[in-house]
């Protein structure tokens, strides 16, 4: 019936008078809006992947020239790109993982919460809904070495035997922006899980527990099952953002110290508006949209999957 | 017969992009012939921080305004934007096509536009009477390729304070400052012993910053080399800078990874010992904290040159503010009225040099000053500091050289590297970049 819908057309026959392909109505009523979109966001990309091929400094207005893939080569051999490319993984996959874990512990936990305190459910949300750079400035000063709360914290419980700089060592670098990302998002994690908690339909949990399941059982059993294509869409989703991350990273280090936080994004950044060296940037940003495009379409696959 | 449409589909809105992106192409600032006529009222826009910082933002408004009443025919559209910003926002607003009348710039910042060949030179621009005045030093710093693109407009070389009060407080003598890198660092590990925690012994940015460097030249150069001298790239000579800067961090002499004006607020609070910064220090100090009358200021802290080095010769860095006239303004008379108006009227002198602090660009200023300028800080400044600066190597690579040198700084300060692999891996960058390797 669908596919009979969306294939009516205007007029009949298959050819219009001048042998062009006829359109049909669902397709012109939504072309416009894939116009405007095709428009901001193709005509940069093609500007970008021909920008890519240049050698264009904006220092160096008059030292422009096609160098064909230079820039792509150049980018095999550049260390900070692929210590970029390894930071955007780690700082991807550890957000997107640990949110996802603690996302659905949390839900299950305000799942269990009755009707009177289902308040709390809208408080556990603000996280969310604070922009990223004020996330980035508040743990900035949560991690900062000297007033931050975090040494102070640790140094209390005895975990820390001095204050110790957060933002200015490799290592800690990096678990403090992936702990602000965290907090961040875990909240949407949880409103996708609480939706899909609450779409379990209650006789079948009661039938596991009926038959003999432990809680446990129950939740391995009927819950997750229930609960698996919104983890995997949710999941994608987040890689895809957390992929684009920029205004925590670069609020809390600006991608150092040294570019032990530099994300692609990040670096893209850095070669294009404060080394101005545009046809580089273009090729990394190229390559990063490539990687984004192919986890899109994953994305996609699996909606629709779900969809049907 | 569906993916035919979809194909029809694409190579519509495939072919309408490309036809924007030819169209692109072809764009861009146009350059604008100069003048305006004398009776017609224009606009001119001036991207600056003056008016972003709350610490001047008062008086450049009350500037401005000035130069209107005394002007009716020229109205300024104040845009302020944050200093680390300057530079993208000036750039991205240039490439837009969308490029201000004039702007305020540091040296670095103005030289990569002027590279970029945004910036229209200042020579017959600006009135013979003017640059008869102005400071040729700092005139001259503002050069690209043999043309001048910058015209000087406060005084603010980097100088070295130091706090009395606390060096008293650890046995030190208030009135003798280090005068070596010696000393200076004999100080740092007395104040670290006698004073409480939270007091910071030294001011120095380490961040990667075109900023973060151009604070560090003058130390480099302290320790006997700056990394890149003319086309000359050393920066396996910076050795006995890092030695002393991992172990400086180490010790807790300084706090790493900040900005220079982020100890600032602890100058303001008595817990910096010695600051690297310029004169507007004392005018920013205050206000921070309103209760520090000029007579407390000066009770707390004096300036001199940072201390000397291997070579006994005093370095400083210029951190001074330009205003740099774009080649794209269809108002470049007014905009230079404006920047001499700046620079050299009595009334920004009085209201915006004098009181915050600054160190005026022309010359006549302190015979028309005397007594404004004859405070102990900007005597400092005036007969020790300004002679000592030393001009990094500003350029269109400045960015990506500042990037590089710092990445390697902070290797060196958050790791147990050893350093001459650091300083290995910086020269080989550098000469990639200096060279065109």
């Amino acid at each position: 019936m669908a596919g009979e819908r969306t294939t009516r057309r205007i007029s009949g026959g298959k050819e219009g008078k001048r042998g062009f392909p006829r359109l049909p109505l669902s397709f012109l009523l939504i072309f416009p809006s894939i116009l405007v979109l095709s428009l901001v966001i193709l005509y940069p990309l093609i500007s970008s992947s021909l920008l890519s091929l240049f050698n264009y400094e904006l220092t160096k207005p008059h030292d422009i020239d096609f160098v064909f893939f230079n820039n792509y080569s150049k980018m095999f051999k550049d260390d900070t790109f692929w210590l970029a490319f390894r930071n955007t993984l780690i700082f991807t996959g550890v957000s997107v993982v640990v949110s996802l874990v603690v996302g659905l512990i949390v839900a299950i936990a305000l799942d269990q919460l009755p009707e009177r305190l289902a308040g709390l459910r809208g408080i556990v949300l603000v996280p969310w809904i604070i922009p990223g750079v004020i996330v980035g400035f508040l743990f900035m000063l949560i991690f900062d070495v000297e007033v931050g709360i975090a040494n102070v914290i640790l140094k209390q419980l005895g975990i820390i035997k001095k204050f110790l700089p957060w933002l200015m060592d490799e290592q800690l670098a990096m678990i403090a922006v992936i702990v602000a990302n965290i907090w961040n998002q875990i909240p949407f994690y949880i409103l996708m899980f609480t939706a899909g908690l609450k779409a379990i339909p209650v006789d079948v949990k009661e039938a596991a527990i009926v038959e003999g399941a432990s809680r446990w059982q129950e939740f391995v059993h009927v819950t997750l099952p229930y609960l698996r294509g919104i983890m995997v869409i949710t999941s994608l989703l987040m890689v895809i953002r957390n992929f684009n991350n920029f205004p925590i990273i670069y609020t809390m280090t600006g991608g150092g110290p040294v570019f032990s936080t530099t994300t692609l994004v990040i670096y893209i950044y850095r070669l294009a508006f404060e080394q101005f060296n545009i046809g580089y940037a273009s090729a990394v940003g190229i390559v990063w949209c490539l990687v984004l495009l192919a986890l899109s379409m994953v994305y996609v696959k699996m909606l629709y999957k779900q969809v049907h | 017969m569906f993916r035919k449409k979809w194909a029809f589909v694409v190579a519509i809105l495939l072919a309408v992009s490309l036809f924007m992106v030819a169209c692109g192409q072809g764009g861009g600032a146009s350059n604008q012939s100069s003048g305006s006529s004398s009776n017609q009222k224009v606009e001119i826009t001036f991207v600056n921080w003056a008016t972003a910082e709350e610490a001047t933002k008062k008086q450049m408004l009350a500037v401005i305004e000035e130069f209107e009443k005394q002007n009716p025919n020229i109205k300024v559209k104040n845009v302020p934007i944050p200093v680390g910003e300057q530079l993208n926002q000036l750039t991205i607003m240039t490439t837009g096509g969308n490029a201000p009348d004039i702007a305020q710039v540091h040296f670095d910042v103005g030289i990569s536009l002027a590279a970029m060949g945004a910036l229209e030179p200042t020579d017959n621009l600006l009135s013979k009477d003017f640059l008869d005045d102005l400071n040729k030093k700092l005139y001259d710093f503002g050069m690209w390729e043999g043309k001048h693109y910058l015209i000087p407009w406060v005084g603010h070389p980097l100088g070295f304070w130091y706090n009395k009060k606390l060096l008293k407080e650890a046995g030190l003598d208030p009135n003798n400052p280090p005068q070596t890198m010696e000393e200076l660092t004999k100080a740092m590990a007395v104040i670290k012993e006698k004073l409480p925690a939270e007091v910071v012994p030294l001011q120095i940015d380490t961040t990667i910053r075109t900023l973060g460097l151009s604070h560090e030249w003058s130390f480099m150069a302290a320790f006997g080399a700056i990394p890149i001298e003319g086309d000359k790239v050393q920066a396996t000579k910076l050795e006995p800078f890092a030695e002393w800067l991992r172990m400086c961090v180490k010790k807790g002499y300084t706090l790493p990874g900040k900005k220079f004006g982020e100890f600032r607020p602890l100058a303001a609070q008595n817990r910096l010992v010695f600051g690297f910064d310029g004169p507007s220090f004392k005018g920013i100090i205050q206000s921070f904290d309103k209760s520090i009358t000029d007579e407390k200021f000066y009770e707390t802290w004096g300036v001199t040159t940072l201390p000397v080095g291997v070579d006994k010769k005093p370095y400083s860095a210029p951190d001074d503010h330009n205003l740099a006239i774009f080649k794209a303004s269809k108002n470049k008379e007014a905009a230079v009225k404006f920047a001499e108006f700046l620079s050299r009227s009595d009334f920004a002198i009085k209201t915006y040099v004098i009181p915050l602090g600054f160190l005026p660009t022309v010359q006549s200023a302190v015979q028309r000053f005397p007594q404004e300028f004859s405070d102990p800080a900007r005597k400092a400044y005036i007969e020790k500091v300004v002679p000592a600066v030393i001009r990094p190597p500003y350029g269109p690579n400045y960015a990506k050289i500042a990037t590089v040198i710092m990445a390697g700084i902070q290797d060196v300060i958050t790791t147990d590297k050893p350093i001459p692999e650091i300083l290995k891996t910086v020269q080989m960058k550098l000469e990639g970049i200096v060279h065109g390797r």
